[in-house]
């Protein structure tokens, strides 16, 4: 049984990584092709920014916008307070003279912060940025270009960790690497299916028509995609835009945002059902909306053999101890020669799971190829592919279990 | 290439090229299979082949010798010890075929054929030589106690080198005498072990048990 759902696993991956592979090798001159010609429109940008608490990280944000390549007369900040216990408040007042708009409102959730500002804002474009993340000088200026086509609701920038200082944020800092990558390859078979708060440009004209953002949704970034694909917009995912995050730092802190995350993909997927198998949607309907759900099974699968190997290696060394006592030691030790040694591989399961490996290890360089970025912290390389996958899919459980004992959504 | 035939070309290819790696994997599984079929054969001749010359030894041994229980011991070590090897290649390769499954139920039935023709060599040389001992276990696969009892005979072993063990399937019905063996020794459950052909013990027994039976059963 086991050996059948390990080669579901790795048929799935190795499928999923043939996909990209293709799209890769097709499109390898168009993922970073950089548009030469500066843009003859600037179009009215506003920025939202929804703070709540962010006293330590606001002023960070609002000067890395404050320094966009961008004519300054076409770019319009408003930073939403919403009711902010700290000194967030305090900070963005002082920034009035270089023309940040503050508003207030009562505590009620990003959703709501993110609405209130598009009501406000003057832009013809809308730009969406979390407040503890900074943006580099260009990243605005190399997304507008894509708007040329009328079908794009929004684009995307490609996100990048800023404090990769403990192993779980260079873990992060390995996730988010290849997640820009891939996301950047997706925008070719248009299925993009998040527009990360942390920078996304959109048309106002189509986030009013789409009626703003889904207020008292977990993900409403998720959620804003998802309709705009409902509605037949295209969502692009520009790699020259360059964005930075805070990403958590402690075990808790990652297992919050990951479970508000898991428990908003489920709800949001749910909320998009009839996008599922639909040739409507095109491969947003036909192949992501099943990898929706493909992929959390996928984690917790994987999880679920970890669980498994480690109860019945544990087991099974405790039963060697009782009854071999010292003895036991010997037990775990044999030799072999090279001949018994390769008749002893498991062959069947092993090649593929080797091949899964090694495109899985190419992905990853191309990613850092095309996001300039560094190999670094090789360590956590290996930790990500072995057991990360496992952690993710034990949020999952969490998740999914919240989700049918309808447990309260939380931010 | 229009956007539609593009994007089918990309899911088609990559299905194409996944389903091969697969199949190379399948064939690479199915190749080695053999090898390791053709590996249990040929250790298998080679033990059938020491068996004839240790019967050989010993009828040469009654009609020109007296003492040649020195001369038969090393000889019949030998034979346990492929025989121990060829049973633990057999249990371990078995779980890793997928195709082959026909030929390891052949090469199962002719281990197990195997062992019961050592095990009676092996009485006849205790007869008149008297300084080794034999346990035979009987097993069930896949279960709990028949797993402890395993590694219970695998320290008596390892302490013990005199000690010379042969295990078999409980359940295992495809040859009429492995059927002879449990009705001689009345085996009716896993794990069972017979001590030097003597005294019988039913449900697992410990490292201290196993001694005491191998003991008393001299």
């Amino acid at each position: 049984m086991l050996k059948y759902i390990i080669w579901g696993i790795s048929f799935t991956t190795l499928y999923l990584s043939l996909v990209w592979l293709n799209v890769l090798y097709i499109e390898k001159n168009e993922i970073r092709r950089k548009t030469q010609e500066q843009p003859k429109h600037f179009p009215i940008i506003s920025i939202l920014i929804p703070a709540y608490n962010e006293g330590k990280n606001i002023k960070k944000t609002i000067n890395s916008i404050l320094k966009v390549n961008y004519p300054k007369d076409k770019i319009e900040i408003i930073v939403i307070d919403d009711g902010s216990e700290d000194d967030t408040n305090r900070i963005i007042r002082s920034y009035k003279k270089y023309g940040v708009i503050l508003l207030r409102q009562k505590n009620s959730g990003k959703s709501s912060a993110l609405n209130n500002g598009l009501r406000h804002a003057k832009g013809e474009l809308i730009g969406c940025v979390d407040a503890d993340s900074t943006i580099e000088k260009d990243s605005i200026i190399s997304m507008i270009h894509n708007f040329k086509d009328k079908n794009v609701g929004a684009v995307t920038s490609g996100i990048y960790v800023s404090n990769a200082k403990t192993t779980l944020e260079k873990i992060q800092r390995l996730e988010y690497i290849l997640t820009a990558f891939i996301r950047r390859l997706m925008t070719f078979l248009n299925t993009v299916y998040v527009t990360p708060g942390v920078l996304s440009l959109y048309r106002k004209s189509t986030l009013k028509k789409l009626k703003g953002f889904d207020e008292g949704n977990l993900t409403e970034d998720l959620e804003i995609a998802l309709h705009l694909h409902h509605e037949g917009y295209k969502i692009i995912l520009e790699l020259d835009s360059v964005t930075s995050t805070k990403v958590p730092g402690t075990y808790d802190e990652f297992k919050k945002q990951r479970i508000r995350w898991s428990r908003g993909h489920i709800h949001n997927t749910l909320k998009y059902k009839d996008m599922l198998f639909n040739r409507k949607y095109g491969l947003m309907g036909t192949f992501q909306y099943p990898l929706h759900i493909i992929t959390p099974l996928i984690l917790i699968l994987c999880l679920s053999i970890i669980i498994y190997s480690f109860a019945d290696g544990t087991y099974d060394f405790i039963r060697r101890v009782i009854i071999m006592k010292w003895g036991f030691i010997y037990s775990y030790i044999s030799f072999s020669n090279m001949k018994d040694t390769i008749l002893g591989l498991n062959i069947n399961i092993l090649f593929p799971l080797l091949i899964t490996t090694i495109t899985g290890i190419y992905m990853f360089q191309k990613a850092h190829v095309y996001t300039k970025k560094k190999w670094k912290h090789i360590h956590t390389f290996f930790i990500f592919l072995i057991f990360y996958p496992a952690l993710l899919g034990y949020f999952w459980l969490i998740s999914i279990t919240d989700e049918i004992r309808k447990k309260e959504r939380k931010w | 290439m229009n956007k539609d035939r593009y994007q089918k070309h990309i899911f088609y290819t990559s299905a194409i090229i996944a389903v091969a790696i697969f199949t190379a994997g399948l064939l690479l599984g199915w190749t080695l299979d053999n090898f390791r079929i053709n590996n249990i054969i040929y250790e298998m001749k080679q033990n059938e082949l020491n068996t004839e010359s240790y019967l050989i030894e010993s009828d040469f041994i009654k009609s020109f010798a007296n003492t040649g229980c020195s001369m038969q011991r090393s000889h019949i070590d030998k034979l346990a010890s492929d025989l121990g090897e060829i049973g633990r290649e057999l249990a371990g390769y078995e779980g890793k075929s997928t195709f082959k499954k026909e030929d390891y139920e052949y090469l199962t039935r002719k281990y197990f054929l195997m062992e019961v023709r050592t095990y009676t060599l092996f009485k006849d040389y205790t007869e008149t030589c008297g300084n080794i001992s034999t346990i035979l276990y009987f097993y069930k696969i896949n279960d709990e106690l028949s797993i402890r009892q395993g590694y219970a005979i695998d320290e008596i072993v390892r302490n013990d080198k005199n000690v010379y063990v042969f295990s078999f399937d409980i359940d295992y019905d495809k040859d009429p005498l492995l059927d002879t063996v449990k009705i001689q020794y009345n085996i009716t459950k896993a794990p069972s072990i017979i001590a030097n052909g003597k005294l019988k013990h039913e449900n697992f027994a410990g490292v201290e048990t196993i001694k005491g039976l191998l003991r008393d059963s001299k």
